[in-house]
């Protein structure tokens, strides 16, 4: 038994739907909350940090708009947005959204309130303009907002590869391939190693130099000869090469490291290593200069009776002729001292010629300054003349290792001898100028190890500098063939090697004055980072 | 309500073909933008892809809450079948989980951006609560079909339950009559009809109607029947919709142990009474189920509702944010 439809039906009050029922109550309280709830964390969480509950991190102002903790470097700021940003225009150019507005020139001038530099690279910004397509945005590379650790230099290849697998579009500037697509040593996807401009392929460092022969124990010129040992060094240079008490006589054995050493080297005393940055963090190779690495053994002495006395390095032809003319007449003075007794006119007197004497001791000394010029400019000065004329082996003046040129005139005087000249060097203190390597980092490694051929080179033309088949054999993915030998491992990121913005500045530090900011704050407008604030 | 059955399924299918070929472009699209760098890298949601498919994902959020105002405030303008709109409103919807879940890159960790991740976790919040509710309201209402015959409007189960129970405290007192038991201001000595109803099923036409209708009026010696009424029938038709499954009325075997007890010491006189009784907690007991399936059915979409709200204005936050500090 139970009730009819009609009966059920009439039991219900026809007007029932007008009064809200227990759920639909229910659900516009629940509609309530939400709807307080995310206008009202909208709109407090940008003025709670302001000073109180910073701890709490759903209210903090960064967490409704940053996609994560700033670096460390910038966490100063990490509640301030507009430190970094312009409102509605990207600080990336390649985004989609508001493409309108894009404008990474304004953005990027933001970046340089604290950093400037060069661009990317140079030429980039015109070829862009001219293009009609957006700088390159700092931010580009410079991607923050990945962890309060993570690294604003340090990024994947992919962020490289991008871009540089087509550079089509920057013919016409200075670049090294217009397609790179990853590190190997296939030249399709990333090409050879570039040495600097000048530098087409031999070394035109203009210094001659065997590296065969300075790597033989004694330095022999040929195997019959005497050895170069300690007791031909002056006292001062012989602990540098490796002297012990008791071992004079010792044949001197030079390493690579003897001459190419590190910046982080301690610098013998009196001399200068003022080269490169100072750093020293070890990581680049001291240019081998003469007077760190070549006076020991090679003294420019140029007169056998004159002992040891030698010339500096580096002067040019009259520079010599006036030093040795100094010389030669202070020894003319000491042969006959009574030269300073004779009366010297104040000034030439018309129609009256120099005495004799006086014109047989510039004769004098012209010849010996002569002689001497020879000498240091003599190439035809063979092993067996060095002995007969008492020339300490190895001493062959500035010929050994320089390219000179000769005069056009016979050397029968001062004044043609004035036209000699040493061509000048180019000892590259970086060689890769683009490019970081940190030759401490791999200091495990036997130098030959990369400079394949150093130890029995004879030729300084041939230029000793690896190349990317020598880095992938561990900066290459991983491998590990049948044997179990492994392969590669290393990081391959492009930022592992190259170097951006100061290019044609290799030596400079991060405290370079090209790299200071735009902008000089006080402390409040820093930390506002709003130059603009009154003082 | 929207049925998914065989034969409402060439409606939906053309919908299901469009969310799966988007979703699979939309993937294939990010793959191929994800690997353009020459090794992966997560497209971020400012990425071509990434930007698309926020900006698509947005626009259907935006319809999807235009349901909204369609089912309220536009009700009398017929802006478009209302079935359309449900269908729209799923199938697109459910095309916003691939499209934002690639935008936000499958980020789900607080540790970034705590609006980003509060918006994703909502999404899927949101989604999973609606495809709930298509599966209540294609299950419930045909398990209500089969297992509610006296399913009434659930906002008056309360109001009907009064009803029965005015009727069953009338009917028992006309038939103990003047007992002391009655309490003062009681109905008593009135004669109650009490009708037979039979359910008639012919074609698709289905109804009760009156089989008989018998007049009860008092019936000696009938006190175990108050007392059974004020013990067991009264305080089980005051309870608390869906409360009463506790009392011992609540369940159907015990209770038709009980009634089928009571009869056996009371007059045959008073046999349509105890049915009757017998009957209203019947229909009790239907509430009971009506009142926690209502529940199923219904209170998801205040979840569902309020939670999409949230997830609209913090997406209007998000966008604005977006724009303003990308």
């Amino acid at each position: 038994m139970s009730e009819t439809s009609k009966l059920r039906k009439s039991r219900i009050n026809l007007t029932y739907y007008r009064t809200p029922d227990a759920l639909w109550r229910r659900r516009r309280r629940l509609i309530a909350a939400a709807l307080v709830l995310s206008v009202g964390w909208f709109v407090v969480a940008p003025h709670w940090g302001r000073g109180r509950g910073d701890g709490v991190r759903l209210f903090r102002p960064s967490s409704l708009a940053s996609k994560g903790a700033v670096a460390r470097v910038h966490s100063t700021w990490d509640a301030n947005c507009e430190a970094c940003h312009l409102p509605f225009a990207p600080v990336v150019g390649s985004r989609w959204s508001p493409t309108i507005a894009s404008d990474t020139a304004a953005s990027n001038a933001k970046c340089q309130t604290c950093h400037t530099g060069p661009a990317h690279f140079t030429g980039q910004d015109a070829k862009d303009k001219a293009a009609g397509k957006n700088l390159l945005a700092c931010a580009e590379c410079h991607r923050d907002h990945r962890g309060s650790d993570a690294s604003l230099i340090s990024m994947d290849e992919t962020s490289c590869t991008s871009c540089h697998r087509d550079l089509s579009r920057y013919a016409g500037l200075k670049i090294a391939a217009k397609s790179v697509t990853r590190f190997s040593a296939n030249e399709n996807e990333h090409p050879a190693f570039t040495p600097p401009a000048g530098v087409p392929g031999p070394d035109s460092g203009m210094v001659k130099f065997n590296h065969a022969r300075h790597l033989t124990a004694g330095i022999r010129l040929d195997p019959k000869s005497d050895p170069f040992t300690f007791a031909d060094l002056d006292e001062r240079d012989r602990t540098r090469y490796g002297w012990k008490p008791g071992r004079d006589r010792e044949a001197i054995q030079l390493r690579c490291e003897t001459c190419h050493r590190l910046d982080r080297a301690t610098p013998p005393t009196g001399t200068t290593l003022a080269v490169t940055a100072p750093k020293n963090t070890g990581d680049s190779m001291l240019p081998v200069s003469y007077e760190n690495d070549c006076r020991a053994c090679h003294p420019i002495t140029f007169d056998a009776k004159a002992g040891n006395r030698t010339l500096p390095h580096g002067l040019k032809v009259p520079q010599m002729i006036e030093q040795l003319t100094e010389f030669y007449e202070a020894q003319a003075v000491k042969d006959d001292p009574a030269i300073l007794r004779r009366p010297v006119p104040p000034r030439p007197i018309p129609g009256r010629s120099q005495t004799e004497n006086s014109v047989r001791m510039d004769l004098i000394v012209s010849d010996r300054t002569l002689a001497a010029l020879k000498r240091l400019f003599s190439s035809a000065i063979d092993e067996t003349k060095r002995r007969e004329q008492g020339i300490p082996l190895g001493r062959g003046g500035c010929v050994e290792c320089h390219e000179v040129s000769l005069s056009t005139k016979p050397l029968v005087d001062l004044k043609a001898a004035e036209g000699l000249s040493i061509k000048p060097t180019v000892v590259r203190a970086i060689w890769f100028e683009g490019a970081k390597f940190d030759h401490a980092a791999h200091r495990a490694l036997d130098c030959a190890s990369c400079h394949a051929g150093a130890e029995t080179s004879k030729d300084q033309s041939k230029l000793l500098l690896p190349g990317p088949a020598d880095c992938v054999s561990c900066h290459a993915p991983a491998t590990t063939d049948a044997q179990g030998h492994t392969r590669g491992g290393a990081g391959t990121s492009c930022v592992e090697c190259h170097r951006y913005h100061e290019a044609d500045q290799p030596a400079h530090g991060i405290g370079a004055a090209s790299r200071k900011g735009t902008a000089q704050m006080s402390v409040e407008q820093f930390l506002e980072a709003r130059p603009g604030l009154p003082r | 309500m929207l049925i998914f059955d065989r034969e409402n399924w060439l409606n939906h299918r053309p919908w299901c073909w469009g969310v799966i070929a988007a979703s699979v472009a939309s993937t294939a699209w990010y793959v191929v933008y994800g690997l353009s760098g020459g090794s992966w890298s997560w497209p971020a949601g400012s990425s071509p892809p990434g930007f698309v498919f926020g900006a698509v994902a947005g626009l259907i959020m935006a319809f999807e809450m235009l349901l909204w105002p369609r089912k309220s405030l536009w009700r009398g303008l017929r802006i478009g079948r209302t079935k359309l709109w449900m269908t729209g409103h799923i199938w697109l919807g459910l095309l916003t989980v691939p499209l934002l879940l690639l935008h936000g890159s499958f980020r789900f960790n607080p540790s970034g951006s705590l609006l980003a991740v509060v918006l994703m976790w909502l999404m899927l919040l949101v989604a999973l609560s609606g495809i709930f509710g298509v599966a209540m309201q294609n299950l419930i209402p045909r398990l209500m079909l089969e297992r509610l015959p006296a399913e009434t409007i659930a906002s008056q189960i309360s109001v009907v339950l009064e009803q029965y129970r005015e009727e069953a405290e009338r009917m028992v007192h006309a038939t103990v009559g003047d007992s002391p038991l009655v309490s003062a201001g009681g109905v008593s000595g009135q004669p109650v009809v009490v009708e037979r109803v039979r359910q008639v099923d012919v074609g698709r036409v289905q109804g009760r109607v009156v089989e008989a209708a018998v007049e009860v009026g008092y019936v000696p010696d009938s006190e175990p029947l108050l007392v059974f009424f004020n013990e067991m029938v009264h305080p089980y038709l005051r309870a608390r919709p869906g409360s009463g499954g506790t009392l011992p009325l609540g369940s159907s075997r015990r209770a038709s142990a009980l009634f089928q007890g009571l009869a056996g010491r009371l007059r045959p006189d008073a046999r349509p009474i105890v049915d009757r009784l017998a009957d209203l907690c019947d229909q009790r007991r239907q509430f009971d189920l009506q009142a926690r399936l209502h529940g199923w059915l219904h209170t998801w979409l205040g979840l569902h509702v309020a939670m999409s709200v949230a997830l609209f204005v913090l997406m209007i936050a998000h966008i604005f944010l977006a724009l303003k500090y990308v």
